[in-house]
């Protein structure tokens, strides 16, 4: 296997590995967009070994921000491995943008344009068929060039040479609209080149439905596509943008292994994620893909929790989990639905058979084995597949003893957590603390930035903290790891009080007088941040930590 | 009640009343005081001639939401009804009938009426609603026609 190189234009590294071992990005091409521009000429390819020099480390950039991947020398070292080492050689990055749906809705249209005059039919048209086959063109060009008039057909294009003289919009006299069965002297009609007239309010009772869903809207009576200046004459002026983009959330939502929604409640963004190899990469090293979006949010891209380190996502799953566990609505579901195999999202059976299909992303499958449905052609009703669940009943003392347990831990992570919030509250006015000092004692801007950098340490550090109790609860007591993760704990706890306890100073003298007490503070509670994170990743790699539901 | 509802289900008696296929029937059902609920329908699909299905009349009901002709009316079938695409309730899995599929507001009683008569004679067996009539069909074609013929007898005409 080879690693190119591409170094673009702010002397960034980043890397890409060649896809040649058939892994699970198969069909990373089905559909993928082209969003960096590589100077391919600048390119130079290396052999693997030639990469793990200790140089590129350094340079390696960070895109998401260093607590995890950035280790500094820190006292862990001393309980650590020394031969193995903590700084890890090749960590892959992870190659994303922050989109819209807009954004990813204009990329689409330049795709569309440029494939016009491949298919010689409106730009509209092109986009219906685009819309039919989910925005992937390789499906749609295989397709169209297997057979060019199935596919207009079923996508309901019409390829007539006087389609362009039609009118669609017409005022008539005496119309009876079968739809609704009104007439009057001036009424407004809407056709397609089927002649299949409608009210212009029928018709928009009808679109104004559809509009939501994404899907192509057909004529009322016929397969007959309805294209986009058609829903912008009927609707008016831009409401062909609303369906397109609804089409473009579909999409989505069915390649969730490459775009997610920032998980933020009200945000906007779409992360892309073009190499998705790097992903398995860092599950691998126990490590998590984080990203954030323009709007700083930061999450993880694979289980779209907040930043969770120490914790891989297995193990944050499980104690999200556990933690919503007590909760009525959990139970509720647990009961009564299953998650979709494919997309994870929570799907309740109301009646039916056992074929399943998922209203997010249509996969198929059956309720009883959550299998693949394809398997069960010709057997329906007994899914051979099926195992009874086997039922473990334990004791009620056990139970409490665990739950106690549990709930040590737990109201550990949720002081961490209301803690965190508190500081980030502290960080919305910490502008005010910045210019109140800015004021007070002619300071400058840049000099007082030492405040929100603390803030951010913080914040960080709590997090870390917080999520590291989700490791000590899944793992084993007695071993002598765990000890030196409780150390860790300690020595990271009290370094963020310390901090903490410098951010309550009211006073501005009195903060610039300790100033350096801030800036050595923040530096001690990322080491040690940091020492956490690399040691609660230890735990993992050695299998010391292995959550489990009980 | 909707009034765009109500005025194509006027529309759509009127229509019936004038034309409708040879051995079919249909009325709107009655409210408590008496008065027509257009909302919800009874009617009767003969079974083809020269098919199982042939010599009974089928009772079913239609009901109308609200928000006809843009979502599809239900149509049901007595509960237990034999046949492979209806479920135990007797409700209809028909293309035509589902507002994510076939639905289209342009379709009328008429097309319902027919295209459901055209599922008795021909079922589809990749989209099953219940297990005795889809077993049957698809593995014993003698015990799904002894019983569909059974059946015939309860509805003769």
């Amino acid at each position: 296997m080879t690693r190119n190189i591409y170094m673009d234009d702010n002397d960034v590294y980043e890397f890409q590995a060649e896809d040649d071992d058939g892994d699970d990005d198969d069909d990373d091409d089905e559909f993928s967009i082209e969003f960096y521009n590589h100077k391919d000429n600048d390119s130079v390819i290396f052999q693997n070994d030639i990469f793990c020099e200790d140089e590129l480390d350094q340079q390696v950039p960070l895109r998401h921000k260093g607590i995890m991947s950035k280790i500094v020398d820190c006292k862990y070292k001393e309980y650590g491995d020394e031969d193995k080492g903590i700084l890890e050689d090749d960590l892959p990055i992870i190659e994303y943008s922050c989109l819209t749906a807009g954004n990813i809705y204009s990329l689409m249209l330049n795709r569309a344009s440029k494939l016009q005059p491949v298919f010689n039919i409106p730009i509209s048209d092109v986009i219906v068929l685009l819309q039919k086959y989910n925005w992937c063109e390789e499906r749609m060009l295989e397709a169209y060039t297997d057979d060019a008039k199935a596919v207009l057909d079923s996508a309901g294009i019409l390829i007539g040479e006087n389609s362009e003289l039609f009118s669609r919009l017409k005022t008539r006299d005496g119309f009876v609209c079968p739809i609704c069965c009104e007439s009057s002297e001036t009424m407004k009609t809407f056709s397609l080149e089927c002649g299949h007239e409608y009210c212009l309010t029928c018709y928009q009772h009808y679109i104004s439905d559809k509009l939501n869903v994404g899907n192509i809207i057909k004529c009322m009576n016929c397969e007959l596509a309805l294209k986009n200046d058609d829903i912008d004459i009927i609707m008016g002026e831009g409401s062909s943008t609303k369906l397109m983009l609804s089409s473009i959330k579909g999409f989505i939502q069915k390649h969730s292994q490459y775009y997610k929604w920032c998980p933020f409640t009200d945000c906007k963004y779409v992360i892309h994620v073009k190499n998705t190899m790097s992903l398995t990469q860092l599950n691998r090293k126990y490590l998590s893909p984080y990203v954030i979006c323009d709007n700083k949010h930061q999450f993880c891209f694979n289980c779209s929790l907040e930043v969770h380190a120490p914790c891989d996502c297995i193990v944050a799953s499980f104690w999200v989990r556990k933690a919503q566990e007590e909760s009525e609505n959990l139970n509720w579901m647990l009961q009564n639905t299953k998650e979709c195999p494919k997309c994870n999202v929570n799907i309740e059976k109301n009646g039916g058979c056992n074929h399943m299909t998922c209203r997010s992303c249509s996969y198929e499958f059956c309720w009883l084995c959550e299998g693949d449905w394809s398997t069960h052609k010709g057997s329906y009703y007994q899914c051979i597949l099926y195992d009874e669940k086997k039922q473990n009943k334990k004791g009620d003392d056990e139970k409490k003893i665990k739950l106690h347990k549990y709930s040590y831990y737990y109201k550990l992570f949720n002081v961490h957590e209301s803690s965190a919030q508190l500081d980030m509250k502290l960080g919305l006015t910490v502008e005010q603390k910045v210019k109140s000092l800015q004021d007070n004692l002619g300071i400058s801007w840049i000099e007082g930035q030492f405040i929100p950098e603390a803030i951010e340490k913080i914040v960080n550090g709590r997090t870390v903290l917080k999520w590291s109790f989700a490791v000590a609860y899944y793992s084993d007591h007695s071993h002598n790891m765990y000890k030196i993760l409780e150390q860790n704990q300690m020595e990271l706890s009290k370094a963020v009080e310390e901090l903490s306890e410098l951010l309550e100073i009211k006073d501005p003298k009195q903060i610039m007088d300790r100033k350096l007490d801030f800036y050595n503070m923040s530096d001690y509670v990322e080491k040690r941040s940091n020492a956490l994170v690399e040691c609660g990743r230890e735990l993992l790699i050695k299998g010391i930590c292995i959550p489990r539901d009980s | 009640m909707n009034s765009l509802c109500l005025q194509r289900l006027q529309e759509e008696r009127k229509k019936w009343r004038k034309d409708h296929p040879f051995g079919f029937w249909a009325k709107p059902t009655k409210k408590e005081d008496g008065s027509m609920n257009l909302q919800k329908w009874e009617a009767g699909i003969p079974g083809r001639e020269g098919t199982i299905w042939k010599d009974a009349v089928y009772p079913i009901t239609i009901e109308y939401p609200d928000d006809y002709p843009s979502k599809p009316p239900k149509v049901k079938f007595p509960a237990g009804f034999y046949h492979p695409n209806i479920y135990p309730s007797g409700t209809v899995c028909l293309s035509i009938l589902n507002e994510d599929q076939d639905w289209k507001p342009a379709i009328t009683m008429k097309q319902i009426l027919l295209g459901v008569q055209d599922l008795l004679t021909s079922p589809n067996p990749d989209s099953p609603a219940q297990e005795p009539a889809w077993r049957a069909y698809a593995k014993n074609v003698q015990e799904y026609e002894k019983k569909v013929l059974e059946q015939a007898r309860r509805y003769t005409k």
